[in-house]
């Protein structure tokens, strides 16, 4: 099977820079293992809210240089400030336009709402969903809060007493749909997507809208979980409008319907411009041959390989097994490529949880242009976007998503200046 | 009364955090393979999606 | 000490790390409130049940066996082999009528072509439908496919002699369907392959795949006939080094993957060289190209993925011939369950379900401006055909039409 641009991974990194080459003409394909990890999302991409050592960024654009600085093999110092700018910029602009619009600026982080009420600086958040430009209030003195019952993935006492801290009061209700009765036979699997194929239905729309309208009386602002709008876009926008308040979400534990829905939206775009997503497969080895990658073999093709001009690897960190960690040592399992780790085991955890992981930041090396190096080698046509890369730690940065988009759309870059 | 309710969920938190950090503690020495993959999977929802952290006066109890 | 390094389960459950992503995906889930999603039923379910039997959901009975949740697992479980063995281990009430008239396909096929003018024409009667539907819960609105009067088998033995002098041979399973229901199929496939310089011969004995026997939990008789089509194929494909082509994206997948998952039956030796026909064409063109005349009539289709095909990655194949026709606009419908899942769809318990299930998929296929749909699945065909208002077409069969 011959295309222009074979990428090996699925998820956030693979998708857009699967998008960004089809929409330039060229004939990609994507091989993904599972789903990925957008369906845990929260709502919200992060670019940049600490440094390294730990000191928080309200402005990444600002605080970039500083990064650059200290640590040179992050991705974001291989993009260097410039180009770090105008894909900040370049992907602003692209999660503006999709179904499930999203706002934000590299100029300033905005605050997200936790499901457990806590306030966390980001980048990009979908406008569906609270935000707040201060630390320390929320746009409304008193909201409306409901919860669906039975559905344990939300934390309203959490919300109340951090709502609180922040100034602002709640009122809880419960919705209590009639069918809801019915798919609750199995308690600990009534999860937000059962819940939003109740509630998405047309159906069920006037109980709904009435039942909001009634009970927020002499509230600013109506808050639902992120349990709606799975299969429906602007059902948010619509309720608001119905109801004549402000409806906005709060997100919820896995799994994520934003998070599934931007992958929905995601995943049908690059088909739409003629794509081909090969899902439940995964790219086992490739051929190389004067340091340039031949073809690929695949679980699910066998013999018959995936040839083309260039290759993506972007098969996420450990969780889709992009990066594996033995007892003794940390490998990628595709190519074998070179992986930047510490061989002191030891060294790969803080004892303490919430503290700095360094397992966290292992990853595979590449050099300034993010392709991928074989036993000292640069291998000229694969390049390495996403979660797989070194030299970042996602969870203490807050930098997973940025990492993934900026990456993803720098190396679709490369490939076509080639 | 209220007062007393803000304390508990306060104290749900912390609770919460301090068993999460216990059973790391369990964990981290044979953090590899499947159990690595659901440590950073389980790290990631509690500490990246829901914001949890060690509260300040924990955080100095736990250091050895 | 001896650290255990990697998993020892039957079934790689302990791989799972409970991220609920299967059961986002299981159409199921979706619409029977009653079944607990793959993760329950599955990896979740193997930990209790493995403590004490008893643990047993029986409501794993509502499983399709689509694959769905292995395709989107992160983890790679093999959540759907876990259910199924699970059901053949725990399941202990017997099996009914019914789901042995359903899955015993050789048996009922046999019969019901020697007398195919009668049976055609007797289960499409109100009555019978009704007794169906009362008597053995078949459902009375499910329609059955209708049975030829003569089999593929008996056809095909006028044509074995030509068939042995083309320089290149296959050996074609054909399976259950095209022998009783739709030889046609079978003729389509033999007109395309000989166009390529291909003969084609059958299996030395070719049993019923034993899908339905399995899904019903007629294990013994599964794997009865399971190491027949073993030896058969062995045969072919090892000694006269010969290999096997289907048409039937579930055949296929049955014998490559859940002969070993399920029925122990060792196929390591033999499971390259059995491949979907459009995999076997595809692979020919792509040495030649010139291979295919084809014919100028334009043609507006939508190919719809079996579930089983999703999971076997080779919907591509099918698709891309499809390219090769210039005179045919594709449309590729994304890939959705159509609810039937074989035998499933035709138990009167599990027909509303079904049909949720397809809601969507049958939606989509009425809204289109399409001559007709294109699938690999026999059983989707049926389904599809029930279901919408289009007619439901083979790749092979349409290829074979477009030829000159």
């Amino acid at each position: 099977m011959k295309f222009d641009t074979v990428i090996m991974g699925g998820g956030l990194a693979g998708l857009i820079s699967g998008i960004y080459l089809s929409q330039q003409g060229q004939r990609c394909a994507i091989v993904s293992s599972g789903q990925s990890a957008l369906h845990f999302s929260s709502g919200s991409f992060n670019l940049l809210n600490r440094l390294p050592d730990g000191q928080p960024v309200t402005r990444p654009l600002a605080a970039i240089e500083k990064l650059i600085q200290v640590s040179q093999a992050h991705p974001y110092a291989k993009l260097g400030r410039e180009n770090f700018e105008s894909l900040s910029h370049q992907a602003e602009q692209f999660f503006r336009n999709i179904d499930i619009p999203m706002y934000g600026s590299v100029e300033k982080n905005h605050y997200r709402i936790t499901p457990m009420g806590i306030m966390r600086p980001t980048w990009l958040t979908a406008t569906d969903f609270v935000i707040s430009y201060e630390e320390d209030r929320l746009p409304w003195k008193k909201v409306a809060l409901f919860n669906v019952s039975g559905f344990l993935d939300f934390f309203s006492a959490f919300l109340i007493e951090e709502f609180a801290c922040l100034g602002t009061t709640c009122e809880v209700h419960t919705l209590d749909l009639p069918n809801l009765g019915r798919i609750q036979k199995n308690p600990t699997e009534l999860r937000s997507i059962h819940i939003a194929r109740v509630l998405d239905k047309l159906s069920n729309r006037n109980y709904l809208i009435g039942n909001l309208k009634e009970q927020s009386a002499d509230c600013d602002v109506i808050l639902l979980p992120a349990c709606i709008g799975l299969e429906q876009a602007d059902i948010v926008p619509y309720l608001s409008e119905k109801v004549e308040k402000p409806v906005l979400l709060l997100p919820t534990l896995p799994p994520s319907t934003v998070g599934i829905r931007i992958q929905r939206f995601l995943y049908h775009h690059f088909l739409s411009l003629g794509g081909t997503y090969m899902l439940g497969d995964s790219i086992q080895s490739g051929t190389m041959k004067g340091g340039r990658i031949q073809e690929v073999y695949s679980q699910n093709h066998q013999d018959i390989s995936f040839s083309a001009n260039h290759f993506i690897l972007a098969t996420g960190n450990y969780f889709s097994q992009g990066i594996i960690a033995s007892k003794e040592h940390v490998y990628e399992p595709v190519f074998d490529l070179d992986v930047a780790y510490q061989t002191d085991r030891q060294q790969w955890y803080n004892p303490i949880l919430f503290k700095k992981q360094d397992y966290q930041e292992f990853g595979v090396i590449t050099n300034r242009n993010f392709q991928g190096i074989y036993k000292g080698e640069r291998i000229s046509n694969l390049y390495v976007a996403g979660a797989v890369l070194e030299g970042f730690n996602p969870i203490h940065e807050g930098s997973g998503g940025g990492v993934s988009i900026l990456t993803a759309l720098h190396v679709a870059n490369l490939i076509l200046n080639t | 009364m209220s007062e007393h309710k803000t304390i508990c969920v306060r104290k749900a938190k912390e609770e919460l955090s301090s068993f999460l950090n216990e059973r790391w503690k369990g964990i981290f020495p044979i953090a590899w393979g499947d159990t690595l993959r659901e440590s950073e999977y389980t790290t990631w929802v509690y500490q990246s999606i829901c914001g949890l952290t060690l509260p300040e006066k924990q955080e100095t109890e736990h250091e050895i | 000490m001896v650290l255990q390094q990697h998993n020892i389960s039957d079934n790689n459950f302990e791989q799972c790390i409970k991220c609920t992503i299967c059961t986002v995906y299981c159409p199921v889930a979706a619409v029977n409130p009653a079944y607990p999603g793959p993760k329950q039923a599955g990896p979740d379910g193997e930990r209790l049940r493995l403590k004490q039997a008893s643990f047993y959901d029986d409501a794993l009975k509502y499983c399709l066996n689509c694959k769905k949740c292995e395709v989107v697992c992160p983890s790679n479980v093999r959540i759907g082999d876990i259910i199924q063995a699970a059901r053949l281990k725990y399941d202990t009430n017997p099996p009914k009528l019914r789901d042995y008239v359903l899955s015993h396909t050789d048996f009922v096929g046999t019969f019901s072509t020697f007398l195919a003018p009668v049976v055609n024409k007797t289960v499409k009667l109100p009555i019978v439908k009704t007794l169906m539907d009362q008597v053995l819960a078949i459902d009375h609105r499910r329609i059955f496919p209708t049975y030829a009067e003569e089999t593929f088998k008996q056809w095909y033995e006028k044509q074995e002699a030509e068939q042995k002098n083309f320089p290149r041979q296959v050996s074609y399973f054909h399976g259950c369907y095209v022998n009783y229901n739709h030889p046609q199929l079978g003729k389509d496939l033999i007109k395309v392959l000989n166009t390529l310089g291909v003969g084609v011969q059958l299996l030395r004995k070719e049993k019923c795949c034993g899908v339905a026997l399995i899904a019903n939990g007629f294990v013994t008789r599964a794997r009865k006939f399971a190491q027949v089509n073993v030896a058969s194929i062995r045969e072919s494909v090892i000694t006269r080094e010969i290999p096997v082509v289907t048409t039937s994206s579930t055949c296929t997948f049955t014998i490559r993957d859940e002969y070993p998952h399920l029925l122990d039956i060792y196929t390591d030796d033999i499971r390259n060289q059995i491949e979907l026909a459009t995999r076997y064409i595809y692979r020919l063109l792509k040495e030649d190209r010139t291979g295919l005349k084809l014919k100028n009539r334009m043609i507006k289709v939508a190919y719809h993925t079996p579930c089983h095909m999703e999971k076997l990655g080779w919907a591509y194949y099918s698709i891309e011939l499809f390219r090769l026709i210039p005179t045919i606009e594709l449309q590729i419908l994304p890939p959705r369950c159509c609810g039937i899942a074989g035998t499933y769809g035709f138990k009167k318990e599990n027909y509303r379900t079904s049909q949720n299930i397809g809601a969507s998929l049958f939606d989509e296929i009425e809204d289109d401006t399409i001559d007709y749909i294109i699938t690999d699945c026999e059983t989707c065909k049926w389904q599809i055909e029930m279901s919408t208002s289009k007619q439901c077409k083979h790749p092979i069969s349409v290829l074979a039409a477009a030829l000159e």
